[in-house]
């Protein structure tokens, strides 16, 4: 998948970095740091996403957004914030962006949201789940590994599922908790990783390549890494 | 407004009350003297005259000194020619035809040489024709009533300055303890702990001034002081993650290492910086808990189905320590709270409990309705609160000794943020300890003010 992409942000590390983080990713990245300059880029050429911080000099990204807007420019836009309160949250929201991330997140966390963005239509979820020896149908809630059948709780289930979903991408312990618990906060503690345990053990029987794999720092990734990766 | 201005605007109301009093009582006074005189020269005319209708010279009842002031008679013909009378060098002029019946009438004239003459005329009893003039020169009386107003003039200007200074100083030493509260008041440290105005002799109309001001500097100490012992705290609880990084960096760079190495430095950085960026978001929540303004999202919740799913989130992490979670189900009890607010409360309550209970433990998480009033209790059979320490733990960056290893409980904001999330609901959280026998937090929601 190769689209481009267009990051406006003031701050030359950051930046340089999300432009480092993205191209490695796959994507063709324009950094343009200030809004005027970023808005002028988004006017003449197509991006795929606009990736805009809200604090920028000389034009903001509030007024970068409506103005996108109004030139009838409708390509996602991902507004992100050191700014942690409601009211730029709504605002953004209200004045055309699709999303909002608060700094400092992780950077799989803006590549997720990146690319669910990119997906627009929601993707059609398949009617069987195969990573590797693993298939998993969400209607029978059957999960089979190498043939055997899996017993999982509702709550395994629905994080299996999650992961499936996300099958590939890397997703942090605050998105689990939010998208399978609906525990929508930083939890002081090392819930998640427990229940990653619990799931992995049934997965993983010794024996058998793991599947959920640990991003150190980040969160967690399901994928197949060919035998014993 | 300064005191001195204060005593000025005092010594002004003083003095023209004064004014306003002293006017009032001279012009009575001297209104009744004036009033007096008139009434006797009156009396002393109508006197005269009855004297000498009786027949007979008038006796003279002045005395001699003032006998040159009359009265005198005369006798006024019909034809207003003076019959009989006092040779004078200045008298009235006859009144003819006065034409009034036989009542006597008084009457005043001035004359050139400014004095006030009292007539009183009659018509004469034995001739139809002539009238009798009874004449007073009311000389004696014009200068007591002048001597009266002179010294009016000199002693209600003299009055009132005395009035006036005396009245300043009295308002100043009234308001002397004013300046002397506004001396301390300079003088007041914010991080001394000494006692703030020390005026134990203070008028009482200033104690009470005094005593809200002392309360409310103690106010301002406590939450200063509570304010440097964040900051440093804060300060503190930047300072580890920050050294490790440092010392880990720098050690990384001294020499060349294999990739794998240069990787384990950066993921442990990462989860360094994870945890400076969970510290700031928690700070930044608490910050913003304190908001009086701030809004919550709130929704009628099955308190049920939230204690089921908390218990059910966490199950995992307590099973690994071989602790329970039980539910006692608050049958159809309903909250109004933000509901991921209260789902992060009691996930701090239950993560606190599992960390604290050892092995074979149990926890209970139950609710109650009490008048609207909802209270939602967690309560373990862990080791207890010590006593010393039950009373902070609400506080930021406070610990319970003895905290294992788990990384996620470095923090120490966790019950920091279930007393901040109770304030935004307008609720209160206490908790009850005993060691060895467990600990109770509970949580007390107010009944919802408006009923839909």
């Amino acid at each position: 998948m190769s689209s481009k992409l267009l990051v406006i942000e003031d701050e030359p590390k950051a930046a340089a970095y999300l432009r480092q983080g993205l191209t490695e990713a796959g994507f063709v990245v324009d950094v343009a740091h200030e809004g005027e300059a970023g808005l002028r880029a988004a006017r003449v050429t197509d991006y795929a996403l606009v990736i805009c911080d809200l604090m920028l000099p000389q034009r903001d990204g509030f007024s970068v957004v409506a103005e996108l807007r109004r030139a009838g420019r409708g390509m996602p836009v991902l507004v992100v914030t050191a700014k942690h309160d409601v009211d730029s949250r709504v605002r953004g929201l209200d004045l055309g962006a699709d999303d909002y991330l608060v700094k400092p997140f992780a950077f799989a966390e803006l590549l997720a949201r990146v690319r669910a963005l990119l997906r627009r239509a929601p993707r059609r979820a398949p009617d069987v789940y195969r990573i590797g020896d693993l298939t998993c149908d969400p209607r029978t809630r059957r999960v089979e590994r190498a043939d055997r059948r899996i017993d999982l709780t509702p709550r395994e289930f629905g994080l299996l599922l999650f992961l499936l979903e996300h099958a590939g991408e890397v997703v942090s312990r605050k998105l689990i908790a939010d998208r399978v618990w609906d525990m929508n906060f930083d939890s002081d503690t090392n819930v998640i990783d427990v229940h990653i345990r619990r799931v992995r053990a049934k997965l993983e029987p010794s024996g058998l390549s793991p599947l959920i794999h640990t991003v150190r720092g980040v969160g967690y990734v399901l994928e197949d890494r060919g035998g014993g990766g | 407004m300064r005191a001195s201005s204060l005593a000025l605007r005092l010594t002004a109301l003083y003095v023209s009350t004064n004014l306003f009093l002293l006017a009032a009582m001279a012009w009575s006074q001297y209104q009744a003297l004036a009033t007096d005189l008139a009434r006797e020269d009156d009396q002393l005319l109508l006197e005269t005259l009855a004297a000498s209708s009786r027949g007979g010279e008038p006796r003279n009842r002045v005395a001699p000194s003032v006998a040159s002031l009359g009265p005198w008679i005369r006798e006024i013909g019909t034809d207003c020619r003076i019959l009989r009378g006092p040779s004078l060098p200045s008298v009235p002029p006859p009144v003819c035809a006065t034409g009034a019946g036989d009542e006597p009438t008084f009457r005043t004239w001035r004359s050139p040489e400014d004095r006030t003459w009292r007539i009183l005329s009659a018509r004469a009893v034995d001739d139809a024709g002539v009238f009798h003039e009874v004449l007073l020169d009311r000389w004696t009386d014009e200068q007591t009533l002048h001597h009266y107003r002179r010294e009016l003039i000199i002693m209600l200007p003299l009055a009132l300055l005395l009035s006036g200074i005396g009245g300043y100083i009295v308002a100043r030493g009234g308001l002397a303890p004013l300046q002397t509260l506004a001396r301390r008041m300079e003088a007041i440290r914010i991080d001394g702990d000494d006692e703030p105005v020390r005026m134990p002799s203070a008028p009482a109309e200033l104690a009470a001034v005094i005593r809200s001001f002392e309360a409310m500097v103690t106010r301002i100490r406590s939450g200063h002081e509570r304010l440097t012992r964040f900051a440093s705290e804060l300060a503190h609880e930047f300072r580890t993650p920050i050294h490790v990084m440092r010392q880990q960096t720098e050690v990384a760079l001294l020499s060349d290492r294999s990739p794998e190495a240069y990787r384990e430095v950066l993921r442990s950085t990462l989860e360094e910086l994870d945890d400076l960026r969970r510290l700031i978001e928690d700070t930044l929540f608490l910050a913003r808990a304190e908001d009086p303004q701030a809004v919550i999202d709130r929704q009628a919740l099955a308190l049920g189905a939230e204690l089921r799913d908390v218990a059910d989130y966490l199950e995992p992490s307590a099973a690994e320590r071989s602790v329970t979670i039980a539910v006692i189900d608050p049958g159809p009890t309903v909250l109004e709270a933000d509901r991921m607010l209260l789902r992060r409360a009691l996930v701090n309550l239950v993560t606190n409990a599992i960390r604290h209970t050892p092995p074979g433990g149990r926890i209970t998480l139950s609710g109650t309705r009490q008048e609207g009033r909802v209270t939602v209790q967690v309560q373990d059979t862990g080791d207890g609160v010590p006593a010393d320490v039950l009373p902070h733990v609400f506080d930021r960056y406070v610990r319970a000794s003895g905290a294992d290893g788990d990384r996620a409980a470095k923090s120490g904001l966790g019950l920091s943020i279930v007393r901040g999330i109770m304030r935004l609901h307008g609720g209160t959280a206490d908790i009850a300890s005993a060691i060895g026998s467990g600990t109770r937090v509970s949580l007390h929601f107010p009944a919802p003010t408006s009923e839909k």
